[in-house]
């Protein structure tokens, strides 16, 4: 099995550090991590990727519309998130939700979750 | 029904005027239960002579900033203040009766009849917040209260006042940000210090937990900058000192103008100037004696952004190689600016040693 490519979303560096050290652990390649609304939505829309790690309150300035965009292009996702997101966490309710401060084993359960979704939409695919 | 009430109030003032030629004739006789009585007494007498004539209640009723309003027991709304018609704009006959549902706004105006309709029936008094329209067309936000007025049990009026409360509201609407804010704050800085953790342990030295404990209070003594300048700004020169105040500010010469960093960019330049302490401490300049650092730094205005150019360069040190795989720290001070910042980050290992210089575009950044 192919090692998996992710996206991180993630404005802080150090923490965006961090969520790259434990996803090299789980057979997942970085593929680009943006830190602020453009850079995610033009990383989101241009790049080869499987599925997406996302921060919503990006220096202040809400991803409100990323969820949305992943949705179409069909990239399973999930959150990683610290606090007064509800709203959106509601409007999304079947995508993970990694709350922050985390450690290495809720992202696990979030990662196996988004690779069994990316396998799901890959099946789908070749039976239709 | 008003003449029981006269009648009760005439028994009181002749039987009030009783006691006192008693109490003037010089009886003792007023104990217990007489006592009680005359001072009721007392105060029905003195209520009935405080009670204020119309003129008085009208210039009262109008000098208050609140909107105010009496109804008859059936709701029938038969007076308002002044402030009422200069808020809203309208007319008595307007407003007459249940005029009052046009300054309502039509989504909140069901829930208000609701509560108004119901404390008609069972005469309880309520407290609601609801918009009403200014005479600019504008709703703004009045904390209502109504109370019914009774005598003998029995409810003989309505009298509501409405508070503008748009102030408090916006009060706590900015508290709730404030406190969203910093719980995101909390949760962030607490994820940052679990990945300081996590990296600084991932390969366990004899001296790891003190250079964690230097990375979280380094962190944290940015933190101080900020909380002085209220988390709008930092200044450069601060954020340089605090730096390196452990390194033996001997070693160094610092020159540049005034400059006042945004809270992130003071954290990032905060971290990456911890790093590089520790690092000329450890393998740079500052293992030899003589070695020296120069920190430099200026502002371009030329661009539409101002550019922050800085540079830190260590002298008469060690001849440093390029370590050959990228520890945390070169790493964070990679990431934290270029990737975070925009800035434009280069890290030379010369043979006079380490040369580490960044441009930083110093875009206005707002505390939301």
């Amino acid at each position: 099995m192919t090692a998996s490519r992710v996206l991180v979303v993630e404005d802080e560096a150090m923490i965006a550090m961090l969520l790259e050290t434990y996803l090299e652990g789980m057979d997942c390649d970085v593929v680009a991590v943006a830190g602020n609304v453009q850079e995610a939505v033009r990383m989101a829309t241009q790049l080869q990727f499987d599925f997406a790690l996302l921060d919503i309150n990006l220096n202040g300035q809400k991803a409100h519309a990323l969820p949305g965009i992943l949705l179409r292009l069909k990239k399973p996702f999930a959150f990683v998130t610290g606090y007064g997101e509800q709203g959106i966490l509601d409007a999304y309710a079947t995508a993970p939700v990694v709350k922050k401060p985390f450690d290495e084993s809720s992202i696990l359960l979030a990662v196996k979750s988004l690779k069994k979704a990316c396998t799901e939409a890959s099946s789908q695919q070749t039976a239709g | 029904m008003r003449a029981p009430v006269f009648l009760c109030h005439r028994q009181a003032y002749s039987q009030i005027a009783e006691f006192r030629i008693a109490a003037a004739q010089g009886c003792n006789k007023l104990a217990g239960q007489d006592a009680v009585r005359v001072d009721k007494l007392t105060d029905d007498a003195l209520q009935r002579d405080a009670e204020v004539s119309y003129a008085q209640f009208r210039a009262l009723a109008n000098t208050i900033p609140n909107l105010a309003w009496m109804a008859h027991p059936d709701g029938w709304i038969f007076w308002y203040n002044r402030r009422w018609y200069e808020y809203t704009g309208t007319t008595p006959e307007e407003m007459a009766g249940w005029g009052w549902q046009s300054v309502h706004h039509p989504d909140r105006l069901p829930e208000v009849l609701e509560h108004w309709t119901r404390a008609l029936s069972d005469g309880k008094s309520f407290e609601l917040v609801f918009p009403l329209k200014g005479a600019d067309g504008i709703y703004r936000p009045f904390l209502t209260r109504m109370e019914a007025l009774r005598e003998n049990g029995v409810i003989v009026g309505w009298f509501g006042s409405n508070t503008e409360i748009t102030e408090q509201e916006r009060a706590r609407e900015r508290l709730q940000m404030l406190i969203n804010e910093l719980n995101h704050r909390v949760k962030n800085t607490l994820a940052t210090i679990i990945s300081i953790a996590a990296h600084t342990f991932r390969k366990p030295a004899g001296d790891s937990v003190e250079t964690f404990q230097k990375r979280v209070l380094a962190l944290a003594s940015v933190h101080d900058v900020l909380t002085r300048e209220n988390w709008t700004e930092a200044p450069l020169q601060d954020i340089v000192a605090n730096a390196i105040a452990h390194c033996g500010i001997e070693n160094f010469d610092v020159s540049g103008p005034p400059v006042k960093l945004a809270p992130r960019i003071a954290s990032a330049m905060a971290m990456t100037l911890h790093e590089l302490c520790t690092n000329a401490v450890k393998h740079g300049a500052l293992t030899v004696p003589g070695g020296r650092l120069s920190i430099k730094w200026t502002v371009e205005t030329a661009s539409r952004v101002p550019l922050l150019k800085f540079v830190w360069r260590e002298h008469g040190g060690q001849r440093v190689a390029a370590p050959s795989s990228k520890g945390f720290g070169l790493k964070l001070i990679e990431r934290s600016l270029a990737s975070d910042m925009d800035a434009k980050v280069d890290l030379k290992f010369e043979p006079g040693g380490l040369v580490f210089e960044t441009s930083i575009p110093l875009a206005a950044e707002i505390l939301k």
